[in-house]
């Protein structure tokens, strides 16, 4: 029964690989020598690393919070999913607003005589940290974190944490020893499929990212649509590196799941 | 209680990317460094949904993209993710991984190998071509999603039914789909979502000619139209919204994060 | 001293409209077995997370060894509870597992491994330190969740239906375990049953609890020949009660004049037969009556009888059963000590 859906993803998915291998051909000593690649995959890999670690920092306490439920949770939880539905381009723009050296803060820094003129901001967007598409990433997958870990700690079938407590484990480290571990193998999963996303994605570092370095996928594309068609073997060559960290991802998750 | 007030921070701190979003959508002059527009107006709008600013056509084209992509993916998705969701079989993990991938390798690392294929097919600059590639993150998030709900699936029921005499098309329409209706309508809607969502797949196969909400509020983002920006930005998020409105009390247990990323 | 002194508790889970506990009072004597016995949903495993400081009471107070708990974080009450179950954390081996109260307290890691040796040879499972408790049979891990509590030396010990998890051949065993290791260690325990005969078999002391209430608390053989009420004589298996009069010794009602326990009380009442107080042949409060149905229950035999206006439940052993088919007259009598009075 699962003979369609296959074929059709491998096929789509097997094509693209195939032809982008095939046509990367003769371009891999350019691109693996060249400062520009290497500049993109480490900021691609920065805004990976710094997006999931900040979103699971916030997400998992969140989910803790749920989890014990206080006043208003319903309320809460509807508006905390939120964003899981809005599109990351809507998300960026409202960082762009927010945190742009004309945006709401800098208008507000400027009320607050902590500035006299945008340029006095801080640059937080087109920056060369990339915070403003960190700030969006972690906008975006704080809820997508939250829910997993929300729902891996209802999964937990009994009560663990309070047998930890009764045997002399503080709240903290019946977390620690306890609740994590049980809970980690889906927060992982959630993790791998977070950097992945926030790696590999186009459309945020290309509206928020400076112009040098770009990020390896804001590179790959702009190289495919360079007038010089000599470049599009090195698009290939890009893109397909970054199937590779993918693929290196993928097979950590398969081997959480098994376990 | 200190900790849900911290949970009250960080949930406006999501919410707060989405009210300059809004206000810019009926702002007037609203320059530096005024906090709040010193005006309101409707011309974000009028315009958004005048016959320039093309937002009407880009509308209908990406509800036909994600509506036809959603149909096809539930067609061949359900089945697969009965398969996973409720059984063991020779091949599984490899089923499991091939499902997986599309999820985890970001779009650009296919779709510039797809794009030559698809041009020596005829396929860019096409609705089919942008719906076929659509299917690439779409197919695999409806199979995960009805593996779940199959997985919350008693097959028993259906063991049940046949004992008790019902064919195999009987069961299926009196026992399985009553069972799985209201995961199969969640797949779908979410489906819709992550279809709707693509920009880079749409980009790339579209070549432009195929232009779909997410195109055009980009274009209109670097291009400094804030207004405009914002206002496409407000059309664009409602129906997410109301989506999650209407089916945040069928996500629930375990497993239910899946369902929800578009 | 560790006695354990409940007082007035009550709790009501949100969005429940009655409490699950509702004004429990419940003293422990110190160093002994206290079973707290009663039927599922009757509140049982929540007075012991309210003694062990999972749950926080809406009312009332719960006090250890004197000192008031109202605040104190379950870490440092001393309270230790073994769930239904084990509850072993899966991701540790048995070693780690029985470790982990004295790793929280800060012991140095050789004196743990010391500890932990010890007191699984006590449960009788030397040498199982490394297995991970999916590799242990039910029996194994109950032990198991037993000695990680016992190596804290807890001042309390609350044991959450220790047994109802385990093959019926596999209980006995593990009673006999329990009831040693408590007497051995002098721990003020607490353990919950819905078991009847494990309760009986293991208690001290039996509190019996009927929808968040202790009904009545005293020696099982207590309990159970004197129930205090209908409710308490109904989860003890009786099941005639005929409604009449009682007056010096004696029982006014469709049997007849029945003599009943001097200690008795008088006045409108109902009397409580068990089925197995009633023997065969004549004797004290002699009764006849026509057999209407026989159950036989692998090893003994249970006879409906028709004694006047009154259906009696009757059991025997197969012996003495012999020849009583249904339809066939009986002789019975129901000596006194077996009978009791209620409202």
């Amino acid at each position: 029964m699962a003979g369609p859906a296959v074929i059709v993803i491998a096929a789509l998915f097997g094509v693209g690989l195939v032809a982008g291998i095939l046509r990367s051909w003769g371009a891999w000593g350019d691109v693996l020598t060249s400062a520009r690649v290497w500049a993109g995959l480490a900021i691609s890999l920065w805004i990976g690393l710094a997006s999931t670690v900040m979103a699971t920092v916030i997400a998992v306490p969140a989910a803790l919070v749920f989890r014990a439920g206080f006043r208003g949770r319903g309320i809460a939880l509807f508006l905390f999913q939120i964003n899981l539905t809005v599109p990351h381009l809507v998300g960026a723009l409202g960082v762009l607003y927010l945190f742009a050296q004309s945006g709401s803060f800098a208008r507000l820094a400027y009320h607050a005589h902590l500035i006299t003129g945008p340029a006095e901001f801080p640059a937080l967007v087109f920056d060369p940290g990339a915070v403003g598409i960190i700030l969006t990433y972690v906008w975006k997958e704080v809820p997508f974190l939250g829910l997993v870990t929300l729902a891996a700690l209802q999964g937990l079938d009994s009560d663990h944490e309070g047998a930890a407590r009764t045997l002399g484990a503080t709240r903290a480290r019946a977390f620690w020893h306890v609740t994590l571990p049980l809970i980690w193998p889906a927060l992982a999963r959630g993790m791998i499929i977070v950097f992945a996303f926030t790696f590999g994605a186009y459309e945020v570092p290309a509206l928020l990212g400076q112009t040098y370095p770009q990020a390896l996928p804001v590179l790959a594309w702009r190289s495919y649509t360079d007038v010089d068609l000599a470049a599009r073997p090195a698009a290939m060559a890009m893109a397909l590196l970054i199937a590779g960290v993918s693929f290196a991802l993928i097979a950590l998750y398969m081997r959480l799941g098994r376990r | 209680m200190r900790r849900a007030g911290l949970l009250w921070a960080v949930v406006a701190g999501l919410i707060l990317p989405l009210i300059p979003l809004a206000l810019w959508s009926v702002a007037r002059g609203w320059r530096f460094p005024d906090v709040l527009p010193p005006d309101f107006s409707m011309v974000p709008f009028h315009y958004v949904f005048g016959p320039v600013s093309g937002v009407l056509p880009a509308l209908w084209t990406t509800v036909l993209v994600a509506g036809v992509t959603t149909l096809l993916s539930l067609l061949i998705g359900v089945p697969a993710g009965r398969a996973l969701g409720m059984h063991q079989f020779w091949g599984r993990g490899v089923v499991e991984a091939i499902v997986l991938a599309p999820i985890v390798v970001p779009g650009i690392a296919v779709v510039l190998g797809l794009h030559g294929v698809f041009i020596g097919l005829g396929l860019t600059n096409t609705i089919a071509g942008v719906v076929l590639v659509h299917l690439i993150p779409v197919l695999p998030y409806v199979i995960l999603v009805m593996a779940g709900v199959f997985a919350n699936f008693d097959s028993g029921l259906e063991d049940q039914a046949r004992s008790l005499g019902a064919t195999g098309w009987q069961v299926m329409w009196h026992v399985t789909r009553p069972g799985v209706a209201g995961g199969v309508i969640v797949a779908g809607l979410f489906a819709f979502l992550v279809s709707t969502g693509q920009y880079i797949l749409t980009l790339v196969i579209g070549g432009g000619r195929v232009e779909t909400l997410p195109l055009l509020l980009f274009s209109f983002a670097s291009a400094g139209r804030n207004d405009i920006a914002g206002a496409i930005g407000v059309i664009y998020v409602l129906p997410g919204v109301l989506i999650l409105l209407w089916t945040a009390r069928r996500i629930t247990g375990r497993g239910a994060a899946w369902m929800v990323r578009p | 001293m560790t006695a354990v002194n409940v007082a007035g508790v009550m709790v009501t889970y949100p969005g429940a409209d009655r409490p699950v506990l509702d004004g429990v009072d419940l003293d422990l004597a110190d160093g002994g077995l206290t079973v707290l016995l009663g039927p599922s949903g009757c509140g049982k495993s929540t007075l012991l997370r309210v003694i062990a400081g999972l749950i926080a009471p809406d009312a009332g107070d719960v006090c250890i060894g004197g000192a008031s708990m109202r605040g104190v974080l379950p870490e440092r009450r001393g309270a230790v509870m073994v769930a239904q179950g084990g509850l072993l954390f899966p991701h540790m081996t048995v070693a780690e597992n029985v470790g982990f109260g004295l790793r929280m307290r800060g012991m140095a890691q050789g004196a743990v491994a010391a500890a932990v040796d010890a007191v699984l040879a006590q449960v009788q499972l030397a040498g199982f330190g490394a297995r991970r408790p999916a590799a242990l049979s039910g029996g194994q891990a109950q032990r198991v969740a037993l000695a990680r509590a016992l190596v804290v030396r807890p001042r309390v010990l609350l044991l959450d239906e220790p047994l109802s998890s385990l093959d019926a051949h596999l209980r006995r065993d593990m009673r006999d375990l329990i009831r040693g290791l408590q007497r051995d260690s002098g721990i003020t325990t607490l353990l919950v049953t819905h078991d009847l005969i494990e309760a009986t078999a293991m208690a001290d002391r039996l509190a019996l609890m009927l929808d968040g209430r202790i009904r009545q608390v005293g020696a099982p053989e207590a309990v159970y020949a004197r129930p205090v009420d209908r409710d308490v004589a109904r989860f003890f298996g009786a099941v005639t009660f005929v409604p009449g009069r009682a007056h010096g010794g004696v029982f006014d009602c469709a049997l007849g004049q029945i003599r009943v326990p001097d200690d008795a009380r008088d006045g409108p009442g109902a009397l409580v037969i068990r089925a197995d107080a009633v023997q065969m042949g004549a004797g004290e409060n002699a009764l006849t009556g026509v057999v209407r149905a026989r159950v036989f229950l692998a090893g003994q035999v249970r006879l409906d009888v028709q004694a006047g206006a009154v259906s009696l439940q009757v059991m025997l052993s197969l012996h003495q059963a012999a020849g009583m088919e249904v339809g066939a007259s009986v002789a019975l009598h129901v000596p006194r000590d077996g009978l009791w009075v209620v409202d």
